[in-house]
């Protein structure tokens, strides 16, 4: 037993050691550095994976094509562990450690958050996938998003109700978390601005179960459509609730809604519904291409969230190249891009550093979108 | 080398090492990861505090951690507070939530608490997310000050780390004094042994609303580093029961109970991340995993390992070596004077059979449900006297000594003691009234040394409080000293001189029996209540007994007693009380009461018999 | 409001608040046994629908069939589960069991998302989507299955507490573990079978559960402790306590919803737990019980 506790002991303190200085650098100057930071550990683990599979996809590519100005993009990975202090921590490790030129940042915005102050203190160019809106309009210039923000999605939503359907009154339930949160604000306010009325407003948590209470409350105050802004799960609840009290509203859902997990689990609730998404799968020669490419590579089908990594990581690659290595040319080379045709869609950044600003509208049919309307609202 | 040498060693080196860090790791990315490490371990020591001493367990930390941040990012950002109150701020809110939350849970067992405290987790994190103009909701709050010294901002890591190492070195040291104090002794106690604490002084609801609100209050203080460090950003999604069970596996992994352990535990789980890596999404299993087998393997943690290998041993009786020589001093010192023929051990009261009545009992009754355990009995107990209360199993002296001391709270009936009416209060008052007891089946606080069990029987003539306790105050030092004197003529008194750094559960069974009558004795009763004193001990022990009795008795305690041993209950008992099935059936001398029929009749017939 | 919303939500709150009565009682049958509050709870509900969704899923068998095979393999769950939670630390204080099955718990939830993913998983229901139409309340037919699956386990219960020597024995282990002992009952044996029992318990609640919500790993979380809320409600350590807690609760958190706030819907079932706890510790329908001195 002693023994036991005496290794024990020498392992906790060999594995001290290592930690600290087992994170030994060497820099080579034919390459160029780029850090990315998904969460390899934690709660958003299995996103995270995905995400590093398609930045890979990006990676092979553009150095297989000879890399920038003859140097090779060296990317360096370092977790994030899907905390705010974690994601912390990766940045500076990769600016200070790592000495990496340029970001390829975080999906969730409570992250992007997290790391904004020390990002503009590094004065570092960081790609991001968050989509809450306030992230690019803080004065932050080292900010570009590669997604739609949620002013995008929401703007087509209430266009699309307002012009398409015909229905003045919306019901609204949302997530209370950031994303649902804030798409929810933004719904609320173009409808108001669109002259629709919202008769009823609920939240709930990532993990309800049962909306009796909340569609109730909705068919009560005589909702016409019902809109959701959160996740998968609570969706296809959502759904399959919505039908079970006689489906009394139509459903317009949130990029979630049209999600392969979301399908999966409303099934034959799911028919007929209308959502908003970032793109349709093979909309577009680009995207089919980048399908065809991960297929190949990983003999599975793509994820929808993780295609900004790839889009993003091509786009501050291109932009490296025009600029070179120097961080505030790299900056305006990112601004500088537009009409870009990404797997994502059309990028075109604005001065806020927003990329994208199209979204499409589908109905479900048969288990499959059906796109309807590709909308452009621009970036608000 | 001499004492005073070695109590600056500690503070020495401290000094220097947190001046020279900054030098050494100049890396913002490793300052920054130090800063959050000391950040979760001062929420770890809180938890320390209420898990490791009190013995209660805890699993909203994270939500008080979070707490502590919003309280202060809110008031800096929104009220423009200086930053520096922003510590005081959160440490009190959070303190103060710890208490709204332990008024309606700590009254009930630790099952309920650790359930509520979920509960309250989840109604924490539901707050910070739904209520979005006190909180700016999901988003959380942005570009959060840092704190200033005049005109300079303590913003780039390598000078917040100052802050954050103080901050982490006063917390501990009130930690570690807080351990070794009367209110220290007390958390230890409840985690002990609850009804024993109870009965032997300690205000059982208050010390754990007091250890929780502490605890509460130094996950604030963190929560307030982890505010203004860092990323000068806060979200509600960071303070989740995910977080709480993190800060839980770094406490019981770095050992509970220990201070050291628990900072150890907090920089370990921290700073391992690049090991930790290859666990990817099993992060949170390999963590449980750990929790389980912690538990079963190495209860005491890391500390426990480190403290139980030869080096540490032998560092720490070099440590020790001037303060037990000290204290051996003292021992032999009022041994002597014990000899010496002084009887100091008790303060003397006139007990000159004055035959004034110290205990009255009328109607007592008490009633589970339909049986009627004690029913309407009345009793009374002269000063200076030893009284017996016997009869057969299940005819209610148990019941009747529960109630006295006020562990149960009477159906009907009066109790007084010397003119005070005790029924219903609470045991640590009854205690401080003047009544002390043991129990049938020893309750001594197992894990504690023996005379640290004997310290908190001076619990309630002492009044050291929270903050005397952790500043180590002059007047806290004399009554320490007070109580240690006292404490060591209890020891003496009853023989275990000698044992006082042995701990308690290793003790033979007839000298727990004798620990648990000096820690009843230490708190100056008027009135000793023991259940069972000669329960198995052998023949020369219980004659050994009888003389203590008859000494305690002299010396201006009176004594009430519920015996088996019917030749040490005539051969002491002055009077004798009889109960059958919850009712007086007899009272009266030895001689009266093996004369009385009834009693006879009822349960002494045989016995006396055979005899 | 009209009587067809509120009845409405009572059907509804009084499925949910069945399956808190279930999960409540799996949590009273163990504290009475070995005075232990399992907080892997929750999780007993959980790892069954995953193990039935795999069933029917993968392996395509049939629902009788998966519902025997999942009951069997909980039931072997509950042994190994209170060899590992429980019985090294047997003869320890109550804290390290409740903190070890808080560690057997968060393992748990880990563990099904390692094998069968993050993303939730919809279990196939063995009774039609389509809900009944009872003058105007929408009724799912799995709340009445729920419902009355729940109710012939209490049947069941009653039978096999007072009428089997099994049950007596768990009975006879429960209350006095000396006296049993020396009766002859194998305590350490009925000790396991109570751990069995309790997951069972949990196996009915995670297939009755699991057609109407989606099998996910926290399914288990948010029901354990609000099961846990219920027992407490209804009376520590009462059985008829535990599953009136628990209708009660399902009923007033929908209700607390619609009239209240959705978005605090989770925290009513604490602040009802705190307002019990302060006003009438014994709970709602218990009786007051003396601790041992």
């Amino acid at each position: 037993m002693t023994n036991v506790k005496r290794i024990l002991s020498v392992t906790f303190l060999s594995v001290m050691i290592v930690a600290i200085f087992g994170s030994g650098i060497a820099t080579a100057a034919d390459e160029i550095r780029i850090g990315f930071t998904p969460p390899i550990t934690g709660v958003h683990a299995a996103g995270g994976s995905l995400q590093v599979k398609s930045i890979n996809l990006a990676l092979k590519e553009i150095n297989a094509a000879g890399g920038v100005n003859g140097k090779k993009i060296d990317l360096r990975i370092i977790d994030n562990q899907s905390t705010n202090p974690g994601a912390l921590a990766a940045l500076q490790k990769a600016v200070e450690q790592e000495k990496v030129l340029a970001m390829v940042g975080c999906l969730y915005s409570t992250q992007v958050m997290a790391t904004a102050d020390a990002t503009k203190n590094y004065g570092i160019p960081t790609i991001i996938g968050a989509t809450n809106v306030n992230i690019t309009k803080q004065g932050n210039p080292w900010l570009f998003r590669v997604r739609p923000d949620d002013s995008v999605a929401a703007g087509a939503m209430v266009k699309y109700i307002k012009e398409d359907t015909k229905l003045t009154k919306i019901g609204l339930i949302h997530d209370a978390d950031a994303f649902g949160t804030g798409g929810a604000d933004l719904v609320e306010k173009y409808a108001k601005e669109a002259g629709l009325t919202v008769v009823r407003r609920e939240k709930c948590t990532t993990a309800a179960k049962d909306f009796t209470a909340e569609l109730l409350a909705m068919k009560n105050a005589g909702a016409q459509i019902l809109v959701f802004y959160g996740h998968e799960e609570a969706t296809a609840l959502l759904q399959r609730q919505m039908r079970q009290i006689g489906s009394p509203f139509k459903f317009l859902g949130s990029p979630s809604a049209a999600s392969k997990d979301s399908l999966n689990l409303a099934k034959e609730a799911a028919e007929g519904i209308w959502a908003v998404v970032d793109f349709v799968p093979g909309q577009s020669k680009e995207n089919k291409s980048y399908a065809d490419a991960y297929k190949k590579e990983y003999n599975a089908e793509f994820d929808s969230l993780s295609v900004w990594t790839y889009d993003g990581l091509k786009i501050l690659v291109n932009a490296i190249k025009k600029a070179g290595e120097d961080r505030a040319k790299i900056r305006e080379a990112i601004l500088a891009t537009q009409g870009y045709q990404g797997a994502q869609g059309t990028f075109s950044f604005t001065p806020n550093g927003d990329g994208l600003s199209e979204v499409s509208i589908v109905q479900i049919e048969k288990g499959q979108q059906k796109l309807l309307k590709i909308v452009n609202v621009g970036s608000k | 080398m001499n004492t005073r040498i070695k109590s600056l060693l500690v503070p020495a080196v401290l000094v220097v090492v947190v001046l020279l860090l900054p030098r050494f790791i100049t890396s913002s990315y490793w300052l920054n990861l130090i800063n959050l490490a000391i950040s979760f371990s001062i929420a770890c020591l809180g938890l320390n505090i209420v898990l490791g001493y009190t013995g209660q367990l805890s699993l909203a930390q994270a939500a008080f951690w979070g707490v502590g941040a919003y309280t202060s990012a809110i008031l800096t950002t929104q009220l423009g507070l200086p930053v520096w109150a922003g510590i005081f701020a959160a440490f009190f809110v959070a303190a103060l939530c710890g208490v709204l939350l332990g008024i309606p849970t700590l009254k009930l067992s630790g099952h309920y608490l650790a359930m509520a405290t979920i509960g309250f987790g989840i109604i924490v994190q539901l707050i910070l997310v739904n209520e979005i103009w006190l909180t700016n909701g999901s988003d959380g709050i942005t570009k959060i000050p840092s704190p200033w010294i005049g005109s300079f901002e303590l913003k780039d890591p390598a000078t917040f780390f100052y802050v954050a190492a103080v901050s982490l070195i006063l917390l501990t040291w009130g930690a570690i004094h807080l351990k070794n104090s009367r209110v220290g002794r007390a958390f230890m106690a409840i985690r002990e042994n609850e009804m024993a604490a109870g009965t032997t002084g300690v205000d059982t609801t208050y010390y754990k609303i007091m250890a929780f609100a502490l605890s509460a209050g130094y996950a604030g203080v963190g929560g307030w580093l982890f505010a203004h460090g860092g990323s000068h950003y806060i979200s509600p999604d960071t303070f989740s029961f995910d977080q709480s069970v993190i800060l839980l596996v770094m406490t019981v992994l770095g050992g509970n109970g220990s201070a050291i352990g628990s900072i150890v535990g907090g920089t370990l789980l921290t700073l391992l991340p690049e090991v930790l890596r290859f666990l990817k999404d099993s992060y949170m299993m390999v963590y449980a995993a750990g929790i389980v087998l912690i538990m079963i393997f190495m209860p005491r943690g890391i500390a426990g390992l480190v403290s139980n290998m030869p080096i540490s041993l032998r560092l720490r009786t070099w440590w020790n070596a001037d303060s037990v020589a000290t204290l051996q001093v003292a021992a032999t010192a009022s041994s002597r004077e014990n000899s010496g023929g002084s009887q100091k051990a008790f303060t003397p009261r006139d007990c000159s059979g004055s035959g004034e009545v110290l205990l009255t009992v009328k109607g007592l009754a008490k009633h589970f449900g339909g049986l009627k355990a004690v029913d309407g009995v009345d009793m009374a107990v002269r000063r200076g006297e030893i009284q017996a209360l016997i009869g057969p199993n299940g005819s209610g002296k148990t019941t009747i000594l529960n109630m006295l001391s006020g562990l149960y709270v009477p159906t009907a009936g009066e109790i007084s003691l010397g003119g005070a009416a005790i029924a219903g209060k609470k045991p640590h008052i009854i205690t401080s009234l003047g009544m002390a007891r043991t129990f049938q089946n020893i309750r001594l606080f197992g894990e504690l040394t023996v005379l640290e069990n004997v310290l908190i029987g001076r619990h309630c003539h002492s009044r050291a409080g929270l903050f005397t306790s952790i500043l180590r105050l002059p007047s806290q030092k004399a009554e320490e000293a007070a109580i240690r004197a006292k404490a060591l003529e209890m020891l003496e008194f009853v023989g275990l001189n000698g044992k006082e750094f042995a701990q308690a559960n290793s003790l033979p069974y007839g000298q727990q029996r004798l620990l648990e009558l000096a820690r009843a004795l230490a708190s100056d009763p008027q009135l000793l209540l023991l259940d069972e004193p000669a329960a198995g001990l052998n023949a020369a022990e219980t004659e050994a007994l009888v003389g203590l009795l008859f000494q305690i008795c002299t010396r201006g305690v009176t004594i009430l007693l519920v015996e088996h041993d019917m030749n040490l209950v005539m051969n002491v008992s002055d009077h004798i009380t009889v109960l059958n099935f919850g009712k007086k059936i007899a009272e009266g001398s030895a001689e009266e009461i093996e004369k009385n029929q009834e009693v006879i009749d009822a349960y002494l017939g045989t016995e006396v018999g055979n005899a | 409001m009209d009587w067809s919303t509120n009845l409405q939500m009572v059907v509804a709150g009084l499925a949910m608040g069945s399956i808190y009565a279930l999960v409540a009682l799996g949590f009273v049958l163990i504290f009475n046994a070995v005075n232990v509050v399992n907080f892997a709870q929750g999780e007993f509900a959980m790892v069954p629908a995953f193990v039935a969704v795999w069933l029917m899923s993968y392996l395509n068998l049939s629902f009788a069939m998966t519902c025997v095979i999942t009951v069997v393999f909980m039931g072997i769950f509950g042994i190994v589960f209170e060899r590992i939670a429980y019985y090294p630390l047997r003869n320890r204080s109550f804290l390290p069991v409740i903190i070890s099955t808080i560690g057997v718990g968060i393992f748990l939830k880990n563990g099904a998302q390692l094998i069968f993913g993050a993303e939730p998983l919809s279990m196939p229901r063995p009774t039609s989507p389509e809900a009944l139409n009872f003058f105007g309340v929408f009724v799912d037919p799995q709340y009445i299955v729920i419902i009355l699956c729940t109710l012939a386990l209490l049947g069941f219960q009653y039978f096999f507490f007072e009428k089997t020597m099994l049950g007596k024995k768990m009975l006879a282990t429960a209350q006095d573990k000396q006296m049993a002992r020396l009766l002859g009952i194998r305590v350490a044996t009925m000790i396991a079978v109570t751990f069995v029992y309790s997951s069972i318990l949990g196996a009915a609640a995670g297939i009755l559960v699991g057609p109407i919500f989606f099998v996910t790993k926290d399914m288990g979380a948010m029901i354990g402790v609000k099961a846990f809320c219920s027992s407490i409600v209804g009376g520590f350590g009462s059985i008829p306590g535990a599953i009136l807690g628990g209708l009660f609760l399902g009923v007033i958190e929908v209700f607390a919803a619609y009239y209240v706030s959705s978005a605090y819907r989770d925290a009513f079932a604490f602040i009802i737990l705190i307002l019990v706890l302060l006003l009438r510790p014994q709970g709602i329908f218990g009786e007051k019980i003396a601790e041992k001195a």
